[in-house]
């Protein structure tokens, strides 16, 4: 598969000029000869990413949208192939950029897909593995793609399971196998591969979740934009679903609004789609009879859809204190977490693995799960000290900061040409890539 | 945190060092490339770039350097990097343009090279 032409202004969009720089700054159309001067110098390296992707709505399609988009910036020579996983009997208006589709349901399709790989100009695929996207018991039609390809692999799991089924154990340790590298967001998820599954040391490497590049503003001058000026905002944002604990976070504010009468917690977020599917509204529904049980009518909003990532940043950014209580303590990755850090949000949250990784050292507070008291508890204690709340959150922006998506980008284009240059086959040993977390300790 | 972008002029030889720090992205890299274009209005085509100081770059800044660079460059000059960085230089070698903007380790060496450059390129012309 050949380079797709772009014209000027697509790679002075995708490399050169920054969002928002002024017309004439950036490179002129006409400016050709150094166009095919930079054609010749820049790094080419082709990348097929296998997974969700938007439209769809998932934590999964964002991030494949995010990362992918990351790195071409630094490739804009280079094709971003993407191959999405879709539903069966639905239609998606994807973008360009998707060139084929795996049927979730459908074996044969994971067999084309690999074929349409192998004739092609890619050099590396890049998979997110949630078992839940794929077709078959615990997603195991995966590994048909992955037995029939012939282009390195570097898998990134956005769950690894403490005490995982047979099923799904055998899985991913088939996937280490078949995989040149497999990418993980935590220190302890790096661990629990190596110990729990067996995975060769030399094949797992740690890159953080990837969040926007954000500049800390005053969060009253983005209350006033927002209209909620003078207001202690409090929030939680993504694709509701009952594992996000939401309940227990709206039965913190009663004792938050004692102390803090103007306090008021925003939900942000449509329902999440398979949700809506299985139970519709029911839990939202349930949500909002607590806060009117609960007489919180003037301190929880809802805003329920699916917001930009403009939108997004700009709830973040009017943030005091966010908030992630869900209750599943195995969760070894979160993306609203990760937002509200590289905003740099004094956080609360419960315990789970991701949680209790990133927020270590002063960088949020953690409590127990199903535990209204306690998120309540700590809610007053940060709102009661603004110097120790500036600390936290100068923290977790610091912690963010290095995890920015221009930095992840270059994490996985290293791990990308690394796996490239030294083999053409599955069993590539991965040296030598450290994280820029590593590299930014010394900052 | 820090986050803006700062920079600051040493003209102590005949070739001006810009030592930038802080970081320089989408959101601040129009201070950087402002303060390169108003070299080449003053008449100064060569110039060093220190990066030592420079805590994270992003796509934006590269693309700043290198406009920086062809400005230099039309007018027969040129832009070299300086300093110790890990970070620039690996974002130079990932992408390949540490092929046409090579990270010196200080600005004695980076100038220097620029030095070089116009000899060789008085050279070309005169042969």
């Amino acid at each position: 598969m050949a380079a797709e032409k772009k014209t000027p202004e697509e790679l002075e969009d995708m490399l050169i000029s920054a969002p928002g720089a002024s017309a004439g700054d950036g490179w002129k159309p006409e400016d050709l000869r150094m166009f095919t001067f930079l054609q010749g110098i820049l790094n080419r390296i082709d990348i097929a990413y296998v997974a969700t992707y938007p439209p769809q709505q998932c934590g999964i399609a964002t991030f494949t949208r995010d990362l992918s988009g990351a790195i071409s910036k630094y490739v804009p020579f280079s094709d971003r192939v993407i191959i999405a996983m879709a539903e069966e009997l639905t239609i998606e208006q994807y973008p360009k950029n998707v060139k084929c589709c795996i049927r979730k349901g459908d074996k044969q399709s994971y067999l084309d897909a690999a074929d349409f790989v192998n004739d092609s100009s890619i050099a590396a695929v890049s998979l997110q593995h949630e078992y839940g996207i794929f077709g078959g018991p615990d997603g195991e039609y995966i590994l048909d793609f992955l037995e029939r390809l012939k282009k390195p692999i570097i898998t990134t799991l956005h769950t690894v399971l403490f005490s995982p089924g047979q099923n799904q154990k055998r899985i991913v340790q088939r996937i280490g196998e078949l995989a040149s590298a497999m990418v993980v967001m935590v220190q302890m998820g790096k661990d629990m591969l190596i110990n729990n599954y067996g995975i060769p040391a030399h094949k797992v490497v740690m890159i953080p979740h990837g969040v926007p590049n954000v500049h800390r503003v005053n969060a009253e001058t983005v209350k006033k934009q927002l209209g909620i000026e003078g207001r202690t905002i409090l929030s939680s944002f993504g694709l509701l679903s009952r594992g996000k604990g939401i309940e227990y976070a709206i039965r913190a504010m009663p004792a938050i609004v004692e102390k803090f009468p103007d306090a008021m917690y925003l939900v942000l977020g449509e329902t999440h789609p398979g949700v809506r599917n299985y139970e519709g509204e029911s839990y939202r529904q349930e949500l909002l009879q607590i806060v009117s049980d609960l007489g919180l009518q003037n301190n929880v909003r809802f805003n329920n859809r699916y917001l930009t990532l403009e939108e997004l940043v700009n709830y973040l950014c009017a943030t005091d204190v966010y908030v992630t209580p869900y209750i599943n303590r195995d969760q070894i990755t979160s993306g609203t977490l990760a937002y509200a850090l590289g905003c740099g949000k004094a956080i609360i949250s419960t315990d789970y693995l991701y949680a209790q990784e990133v927020l270590s050292e002063g960088r949020g507070m953690l409590v127990d799960v199903l535990d209204s008291e306690q998120i309540g508890a700590a809610a007053i204690k940060i709102l009661s000290d603004p110097v120790a709340k500036e600390e936290m959150e100068t923290r977790a922006y610091k912690y963010g900061r290095r995890a920015a998506w221009f930095n992840v980008a270059i994490d996985y284009l290293n791990l990308f040409h690394k796996l490239c240059a030294s083999c053409r086959g599955p069993e590539a040993a991965v040296t030598g890539t450290t994280s820029i977390l590593d590299q930014g300790k010394s900052n | 945190m820090d986050t803006d972008l700062n920079l600051a002029i040493n003209r102590t030889s005949d070739i001006p060092v810009l030592d930038v720090s802080g970081d320089v992205d989408e959101f601040t890299c129009a201070k950087l490339r402002e303060a390169l274009r108003s070299f080449i209005r003053e008449g100064e085509f060569r110039i060093v770039v220190n990066v030592s100081g420079v805590k994270f770059m992003d796509s934006s800044g590269l693309g700043t350097l290198v406009g920086g660079l062809r400005r230099m460059m039309e007018n027969n000059g040129g832009l070299a990097l300086s300093g110790t960085n890990s970070q620039v230089e690996r974002i130079l070698t990932v992408t390949g343009l540490d092929r046409i903007l090579k990270l010196h380790n200080d600005d004695y060496t980076a100038a220097c090279s620029l030095r070089t450059q116009e000899e060789e390129r008085k050279t070309a012309v005169t042969q």
